[in-house]
């Protein structure tokens, strides 16, 4: 449908303006709202999310597309909770224990929500007592864990040690980035996941939660 | 040491437009021009430094006032240095908390880059008095977790040199080694005869804060074969 295309396309140039009027437009014409949140609002931010994977666009681009993306969502939020629409799946993030960097995990958790996930933020300084309290009480699928530390980094695995202690291993995957992960350390640590970047964050999730 | 707190961030619009990767349209010079205003209420720049010298050297460490910095390319890079000023820069803690509690992302992240955006000005700032106090011709820096080989552990020892930082510009080193307030920098300036910027020994492939190429063919002159 054209106008889902154009609303897309709104979100991929961060037309604000332009992204709400057209959902509320589309929304006027009786398209559903998941068509409208998957084929024009997510689509655009998937079309942001390749280009800076690809080092086409940069954090400010990502964010004023999301900003835009938000104007619709703002639209059609009400209208999914309305048709009872679940969510894809409940994640948590948090960046972890002694470590108070959080514009990345912010980033990640703003799209995540974009693509129809219930993010579940505990901000920066999580124990592992804490992601797993929440994790229980949300009945999460995935832990999200942000680190920008050296010294940081290595409470991950003991947030992972606390998934495999509750014997939730097998129900809740962990999936980690931060500047100085990298997929070997997440191999090392057997993580699920390593995220180099906030697109990619997304994709994984993606793979694990649907 | 020395605490300089009397001066000024002089922010240039263009370079952060450059920098937020805006339009350079109309809109993008008032973004700017506010964003700058707003910066200039919140930040309370303050350095402190310290005039310290080198009293031992081993194969892969320095001793700088009596303590043991353990990295073959700071050792390399004071091979025939004899005077150096560990430093700290802080904008203090007003911007990042007003940051912390903005709910729009984007003016978050406009608010982030502009702090550091001042703490390298900071930086420059200080990099001028040294030149112009000490008659220093050419200097460089290094800062503690820029690389591998110098690892951010190695807080703990330059703060130990450079003296009570909490009391006197405010900031200080958690047990993560995590400075607060988060918008500080720390490391050591040193005379030197060829630049060097721990970026070229960096082979990061993604990187927002790189200030010059990696270069490969400086591995074996740093002793970083293994690294």
């Amino acid at each position: 449908m054209a106008i889902l295309e154009d609303i897309a396309l709104a979100v991929e140039k961060g037309d604000e303006v332009s992204v709400g009027e057209l959902t509320q437009k589309a929304v006027s014409e009786g398209i559903a709202a998941t068509e409208i949140l998957d084929n024009g609002l997510v689509a655009g931010m998937n079309v942001v999310g390749e280009k800076f994977k690809n080092n086409e666009v940069f954090i400010p681009e990502v964010l004023v597309s999301a900003r835009a993306m938000k104007a619709g969502m703002k639209i059609v939020r009400p209208l999914l909770a309305e048709a009872n629409v679940a969510s894809k799946g409940t994640i948590v993030v948090g960046t972890v224990k002694g470590d108070l960097h959080d514009i990345g995990k912010n980033i990640v958790g703003m799209l995540l929500e974009g693509a129809g996930y219930q993010v579940v933020d505990l901000g920066t300084d999580v124990t592992r007592e804490q992601f797993m309290e929440v994790v229980e009480k949300q009945s999460a699928g995935v832990i999200g864990m942000s680190a920008l530390l050296t010294t940081t980094m290595t409470y991950m695995k003991d947030v992972i040690q606390a998934v495999d202690d509750a014997g939730l291993r097998d129900k809740v995957k962990v999936i980690i980035g931060g500047a100085p992960i990298t997929q070997s350390y997440a191999d090392e640590i057997k993580a699920d996941g390593y995220a180099p970047d906030a697109a990619s964050a997304v994709d994984l999730v993606k793979g694990i939660l649907g | 040491m020395a605490v300089l707190d009397n001066f000024s961030i002089q922010f240039s619009p263009d370079y952060l437009i450059k920098q937020l990767r805006l339009d350079k349209k109309k809109e993008a010079l008032r973004l700017v021009q506010d964003l700058i205003r707003s910066a200039k209420a919140l930040i309370t720049p303050k350095i402190i430094y310290r005039v310290s010298y080198v009293e031992g050297r081993a194969e892969k460490s320095v001793v700088i006032d009596g303590q043991t910095f353990s990295s073959s390319v700071l050792h390399k890079n004071l091979q025939n240095v004899e005077r150096v000023f560990p430093y700290v820069v802080t904008v203090g803690k007003a911007l990042e908390e007003t940051a912390s509690s903005m709910d729009d992302l984007l003016q978050q992240y406009y608010l982030e880059t502009t702090a550091d955006v001042a703490l390298g000005l900071g930086k420059q700032h200080l990099e001028r008095h040294l030149k112009k106090h000490y008659g220093l011709a050419k200097i460089s820096s290094m800062s503690p977790g820029s690389l591998p080989n110098w690892p951010i552990t190695e807080q703990k020892p330059l703060f130990a040199v450079i003296g009570d930082t909490e009391e006197l510009v405010g900031v200080r080193l958690t047990d993560s080694m995590l400075m607060l307030p988060r918008k500080s920098i720390s490391g050591i300036v040193f005379p030197t005869e060829v630049t060097f910027t721990s970026c070229q020994l960096c082979p990061r492939e993604r990187c927002e804060a790189r200030k010059a190429a990696y270069d490969a063919s400086l591995k074996d002159k740093y002793g970083l074969v293994d690294d």
